[in-house]
């Protein structure tokens, strides 16, 4: 159990508190999705920004990465993308006489995957067991990838034009599907009067954590207290999306596995030990919306009409006093 | 922890050789140092925490007990009671003294069972009924220390067992459940009221059937009930079977049509008893005094051997008349108890009947004609007196007429003229009939009685049980000096079939069960009130004889006694609310009452609102403050500091009372 009054608790909201303000540079206004990022680092998930092109998802992925001392890879992602291109490739080393793997872009604690749509369906899954295994296997070697390990995706709803979108099996991998949304006019204003210092944003920041710090807030996040009766809210959410008849795809045991531990994230980046019904209720769009299949597809993204569904479900499910 | 089951095993063994003193031929001395003995080997047990006899020694003892347990039975007290009890009751010390399993325990439960039983069939105290109580309050806290016991010698083994289960608010809610049930049985045995017949029988609407006791009585009626084992009353008499045949009467009948009978003379008087007493005149010379269980029967009668002066019992106000009759204003429906008191002495002085009850009387008597008078007065030939007359027409009837319930070919209009002149046999009703016709040709007023004869005598229990086969008829003539006297010229007949112990034994156990439980009556309940008293009273006195000087009366004792009883719970209460505090929730209660006070003012919180969206949409810092202490408590485990529930309370009664933040 998480010391909530020791020192444990007051040295991760500091270092949440700095990762934070850090990004709030690079990204003003958007408080809740920094959060969200942070949510699903903390909670070792990955990130799938589903947005129109120039919003700052790139340039959140990229704050993020320079927040952290730790080695930052971007793929962008294209029709012709082989999977050896992310995973890499073996090579035969004319002086060792001998194979040798030449490791991909995705070997890197922070990787940015580009309009991840775009890659054929064989790419995509090539970054499915690095996702979540943890690791890559190539040529019946496995070859573990560096820690923390984070994928932040990006993909435009709009363009569908030869796109692949993910299938489901892909999308359960995210642990947290946000959109940017346009910034509101004051922060868009300010965006366009600092983007003259330079052309990137995010290189002017100076990393706050390092690898081990991370590591360090991932683990303290797990012995963040749960209470009983959250979980059984996570499971009566799951299951009102599984009753539910609008609803052709219901919510898989590991998206509730995933709110749990999003939650407990949640609440350690929120400086709490312990979570409360709030960081569910917060986290259902983002956690699950993208996993459930609406009845009636809408052509393309269906996350709208999945925030729409899960906003209604919670509106149903009694909260837990 | 196996102190509690010592403790309460020790408690259990004391109250067996308690139960124990209560059978008398026991003896005090026997059990007193038995007691002693116990209390001090428990004593020992507690304190060097092993059993006081090694088992060679207690199966020694034990052996020794059963020698003198025969030795009892066989010479010196002869009796199984006494013999068994003292037996179970050293039983009971050697087992105390050498406990070992939860299987000893448990002996010792069982034997002190059977001493519980003994004492219940050796006495009436009712210091057994508080024995009893504490018996089953202990046994029942002693079950649960042994079920305990076991479940954590079974789950424990090894691990380390839990510090004390049997804390105080266990024991006093095992105990407290049991007192509480004992309490409300004996409340609800005393004071709900029996009606004497289940309310199921009652409402069914069959009591027994039997005519002739009331308006009207066919010649042939009592017949057909001869053969009817049901038990219609049992007649308890005082001082053991009295040597004279009793007849329970029930009610005469004057008037003959020639088929049957009928009553004249009119029902009198209602009496209205004082205390449940009625009295018809003074006592006689010999007097029987009959305590009477009556089954339900469709008649008003109340029956009681023949002149009762006295009867007692659960009623308003009965009817009687110048015949004797005693009647209810209806019939009962239910089971009746009374006590009622006979003069048997035969010589009971009573006014003569009026001028007209004799006409009636001698009008009656001609429409037989002549052959009733022919042989009346044939069998009375050289008698004068009343007496003479009654007694040679009973004696006469008696040796020429046989007894028989087979049912007569004739049948015609005349069964008398058939029953005297031609068949010359039949039952009661004919016997009777011819003699009061007999009687009153020759010039002697007689009347029919009807009841039942006295049955069958119970030895165990010293009481008659009278069935509906006992139901007879019989003649009471008037005698001048002497009153109406009876008179039965029916034959006996060998109708009486012995029946075994077993029967009577059983017959017994019903009666007790009516007497003790069914009827369980007022007085009852008075002398149990009664005797507490004077025990309290006693004990009262006891407790002011220890004390120094003066001696106090028993309410300063009793006031004593309460005050520290008070002082004791207060102590109790305070240890237990300290102990609760340390426990208890803080916030979550305080959260609970403001969204009472909130939903009270219109804004109640939706089920699917998390706290902190609720506290959002009602606003304010106190509501916000209550909700983060409630999270923090609830979800995060921190408890608000001392100071800050002071705070809480502030924030609650400003949201009560919608006063602004300070």
């Amino acid at each position: 159990m998480l010391n909530t009054t020791g020192t444990d608790l007051r040295e991760a909201s500091a270092r949440v508190g700095a990762l934070r303000a850090n990004l709030e540079r690079v990204v003003s206004g958007k408080s809740s999705v920094i959060d969200l990022a942070i949510t699903a680092l903390l909670a070792r998930g990955h990130l799938l920004i589903e947005d129109v092109p120039g919003v700052g998802k790139s340039t959140l992925a990229h704050g993020l990465a320079r927040s952290i001392d730790c080695s930052f890879q971007r793929i962008q992602f294209t029709s012709d993308l082989l999977p050896s291109d992310i995973v890499g490739v073996t090579v035969f080393n004319q002086a060792a006489r001998a194979f040798e793997f030449r490791p991909g872009p995705v070997f890197a604690n922070i990787v940015l995957a580009d309009e991840i749509n775009r890659a054929t369906p064989k790419t995509q899954s090539a970054l499915l067991e690095a996702m979540n295994e943890r690791q890559v296997s190539v040529d019946r070697t496995t070859h573990p990838l560096p820690s923390p390990f984070m994928l932040l995706a990006t993909q435009n709803p709009v363009e569908f034009s030869g796109t692949f979108p993910l299938p489901e099996s892909q999308l359960d991998r995210f642990m947290v599907c946000l959109r940017m949304g346009y910034p509101d006019e004051e922060h868009e204003r300010k965006i366009i009067m600092s983007s003259g210092a330079t052309t990137r944003p995010a290189e002017v920041l100076r990393p706050v954590l390092d690898a081990g710090d991370v590591e360090a807030l991932q683990d303290l996040s797990t012995k963040v207290r749960v209470d009983e009766d959250l979980v059984s809210y996570i499971l009566s959410i799951a299951s009102a999306t599984r009753d539910h008849g609008a609803i052709r795809l219901g919510l898989s045991p590991r998206a509730s596995m995933a709110m749990y531990r999003a939650a407990q994230a949640f609440a350690l980046a929120s400086g709490r030990g312990y979570c409360v019904p709030d960081d569910i209720k917060t986290l259902s769009g983002p956690v699950f919306a993208h996993r459930i299949i609406p009845a009636e597809r809408a052509l393309g993204s269906s996350l709208e009409s999945g925030i729409a569904l899960i906003n209604e479900i919670l509106g149903s499910v009694k909260v837990p006093l | 922890m196996r102190f509690h089951a010592l403790a309460v095993t020790s408690i259990i063994s004391l109250l067996g050789l308690w139960a124990a003193s209560l059978v008398d031929s026991v003896g005090q001395g026997f059990v007193l140092p038995l007691s002693v003995l116990a209390i001090a080997g428990a004593a020992y047990v507690f304190a060097s925490k092993k059993p006081a006899l090694k088992p060679l020694f207690r199966n020694a003892a034990a052996l020794a007990a059963f020698a003198f347990l025969l030795a009892d039975l066989f010479s010196l007290s002869g009796d199984v009671v006494t013999s068994g009890t003292r037996f179970l009751a050293i039983v009971l010390v050697l087992q105390l003294l050498s406990l070992r399993s939860r299987r000893d325990h448990a002996t010792i439960y069982a034997i002190a069972f059977f001493l519980v039983l003994a004492a219940a069939s050796a006495t009436a105290s009712p210091v057994f009924l508080a024995i009893l109580s504490l018996y089953i309050v202990f046994l029942l806290w002693g079950m649960v220390v042994l079920n305990l016991l076991r479940d954590i010698d079974a789950y424990c083994k090894g691990a380390e067992a839990p510090e004390d289960p049997f804390g105080l608010p266990l024991f006093l809610s095992v105990t407290g459940l049991s007192a509480v049930c004992i309490v409300v049985m004996l409340a609800v045995f005393f004071a709900i009221p029996r009606t004497g017949v289940g309310f199921l029988e009652r409402m069914s609407g069959d009591p027994l059937k039997v005519s002739g006791f009331s308006e009207r009585m066919e010649m042939d009626s009592i017949a057909g009930v001869q053969l009817d084992h049901a038990v219609v009353m049992r007649v308890e008499t005082a001082g053991g079977r009295p040597p004279e045949p009793l007849y329970f009467r029930g009610a005469s009948l004057d008037s003959f049509d020639g088929a049957g009978w009928s009553r004249r003379a009119p029902v009198e008087r209602l009496v209205s008893g004082k205390g449940g007493v009625f009295t018809f005149g003074g006592p006689g010379k010999r007097t029987v005094e009959q305590k009477v269980w009556l089954e339900p029967l469709d008649t008003e009668a109340l029956f009681a051997a023949s002149n009762a002066y006295m009867l007692e019992g659960g009623f308003r106000n009965i009817w009687t008349d110048g015949s004797g009759d005693i009647r209810l204003p209806s019939p009962p429906f239910s089971r009746l108890e009374y006590t009622a008191w006979s003069d048997v002495s035969g010589a009971r002085a009573a006014p003569p009947p009026d001028a007209l009850y004799l006409d009636i009387s001698y009008l009656e008597s001609s429409s037989e004609g002549g052959a009733v008078t022919e042989l009346a007065g044939a069998a009375t030939e050289g008698r004068t007196s009343a007496l003479g007359k009654a007694l040679a027409i009973e004696e006469y009837l008696r040796r020429n007429y046989a007894y028989t319930l087979k049912p007569q070919g004739g049948g015609g209009a005349r069964p008398l003229e058939d029953f005297l002149l031609r068949t010359k046999e039949g039952w009661c009703e004919h016997f009777a009939t011819a003699m009061v016709m007999m009687l009153r040709s020759v010039g002697v007023p007689a009347r029919i009685a009807t009841g039942f004869l006295e049955g069958e005598w119970n030895g165990l229990g010293g009481y008659f049980i009278v069935r509906r086969q006992d139901a007879h008829s019989w003649v009471e003539a008037f005698v001048d000096g002497q009153g109406w006297k009876t008179f039965d010229p029916t034959p006996l007949s060998g109708r009486a079939e012995g029946r075994g112990a077993v029967f009577m034994y059983l017959d017994l156990m019903r009666l007790k069960w009516n007497r003790h439980i069914i009827h369980f009556s007022f007085s009852d309940q008075r002398a149990i009130a009664g005797a507490l008293e004077a025990r309290a009273s006693r004990l009262g006195n006891l407790v002011a004889g220890l004390l120094p000087g003066a001696r106090p009366g028993t309410g300063a004792v009793l006031a004593v006694l309460l005050a520290a009883a008070a002082v004791a719970s207060a102590a109790m209460l305070a240890g237990k609310r300290a102990r609760r505090d340390r426990t208890r929730a803080k916030a979550p209660p305080y959260y609970t009452e403001m969204l009472k006070v909130l939903a009270s003012k219109g804004t109640p919180k939706r089920p699917e609102e998390t706290p902190t969206e609720f506290a959002d949409r009602v606003g304010g810092p106190d509501v916000a403050e209550i909700t983060g202490a409630y999270l923090r408590e609830r979800y995060g485990g921190e408890r608000p500091a001392a100071g800050e529930t002071a705070g809480l309370q502030e924030a609650l009664t400003r949201i009560k009372w919608h006063k602004p933040r300070p």
